[in-house]
């Protein structure tokens, strides 16, 4: 599915984006009605956007979803992008992530316990706040199979 | 340039820019609202510690990738007019509404940087209104009609389609009211709300389609990579766990 979804960003971007509309989208449709643009690239009479200022960085080598310019690569600028933001995205989110807590070692102990049981506690600890409270999740679970070993121990020996 | 004057062989026509350039609105409108998406996203960060984990980082990091390629889309709603997808509302039920108003935000400022798409002072407003104001809204109606998303595939496609119209107009909106705030022209107010806010009721039934669409096929391949179908489970395995001892014990 990860890799779907990254396939499609990179086709969308890439392919599809030569099919996109070309007319101004809602917000600048509304916000230039009642003003013409002239060909020296301004905007003449009375409309929402008519202090509307360029973006400072307007002059970059992708600027408008062109590469250097050239509307026909379009593509192009639109996989660097995608590009782009998955390493920026992916970076932001992979830093923020909740490290899965030292689960190995309770799961271990616990071979007999039937698979919900493991899920249960990544579920748990899923909702866990802080690492303070993943801990103790563990630390339950730890607790749980103990009692599950020593119960089932006695059974086994009689 | 606003708008680069481009002559090709359709004729002159505008640059292609999206979002809100620099200057719609005064610098104190433009300055608050850089504080309140700071804070906004400084909000959804803490929130998405609790949501991301080592499988669900990599799904937001895509979904982030997902949006930006899609809001490149733009599709006709009126002669002369088109809209493209926002993108809140669909982040927010795959990836929760932290993660997603984060998606939205890291989308609209590689877009202002690398392609100088929405201004750079224009940031905290275009944030606010879509990573911020439209991912909330989209995911409200979500949570609220999340048990009838649980139902199945048709649910959860009409849920996901309402949650992104709700999405892309509330978001409009919020441009709205930004202009009446601090607009830095004199145009009327009234004639201005009517108009966006019905173009994008259009742009919201495309935005709808999309999200839904996506998140449908989603929902079929790994329904446990769908934030608003996975809570489910979770109760599932609370009611599990006081039975295990009883288990063991008998």
């Amino acid at each position: 599915m990860l890799v779907a979804f990254g396939l499609a960003a990179l086709l969308i971007a890439g392919v599809l984006s030569y099919l996109a509309d070309s007319s101004s989208d809602g917000l600048d449709s509304v916000a230039q009605r009642g003003c013409t643009a002239t060909v020296q690239g301004q905007l003449a009479g009375d409309c929402m956007a008519r202090n509307a200022k360029e973006n400072p960085l307007a002059g970059g080598p992708l600027t408008g979803y062109a590469v250097g310019g050239h509307r026909g690569l379009t593509g192009l600028a639109g996989i660097l992008g995608v590009l782009a933001t998955v390493m920026l995205a992916g970076g932001v989110f992979w830093l923020l992530r909740r490290r899965a807590p030292s689960e190995a070692a309770p799961s271990e102990a616990a071979p007999s316990e039937a698979a919900p049981s493991e899920t249960a506690p990544s579920e748990t600890a899923k909702t866990a706040l802080s690492k303070t409270a993943l801990s103790k999740t563990a630390l339950s679970k730890t607790a749980l199979s103990k009692t599950a070993l020593s119960k089932t121990a006695p059974s086994e020996a009689g | 340039m606003l708008l680069q004057i481009v002559c090709d062989k359709y004729g002159v026509r505008m640059d292609i820019a999206m979002h809100m350039s620099d200057g719609i609105v005064d610098a104190p409108t433009s300055i608050g609202y850089g504080v309140i998406a700071a804070v906004g996203l400084a909000l959804a960060a803490a929130g998405a510690r609790r949501d991301l984990d080592e499988r669900t980082a990599p799904m937001a990091g895509l979904v982030a990738a997902f949006v930006f390629a899609t809001q490149m889309i733009n599709f006709p709603v009126l002669p002369g007019v088109s809209g493209h997808l926002l993108g809140g509302a669909l982040a927010a039920i795959l990836v929760g509404p932290w993660a997603g108003a984060l998606c939205v935000a890291i989308v609209l400022v590689v877009q202002a940087l690398l392609f100088a798409d929405g201004g750079l002072s224009a940031l905290g407003t275009n944030i606010t209104n879509m990573a911020l104001v439209g991912t909330a809204a989209g995911f409200l109606v979500a949570l609220a009609l999340r048990r009838y998303a649980l139902r199945g595939r048709g649910w959860l496609f009409a849920v996901a389609f309402t949650s992104a119209l709700v999405n892309t107009v509330v978001a409009a909106a919020s441009f709205v009211l930004q202009y009446w705030m601090g607009g830095s022209t004199g145009i009327g107010l009234g004639t201005v709300a009517v108009a966006l806010l019905g173009v994008h009721t259009l742009i919201g039934v495309g935005e709808g389609l999309i999200t839904a669409l996506t998140v449908g096929a989603v929902a079929q391949v790994r329904p446990d990579l769908v934030y608003l179908l996975r809570t489910a489970p979770r109760r599932g395995a609370v009611a599990a766990r006081p039975a295990r001892p009883a288990e063991v014990a008998a």
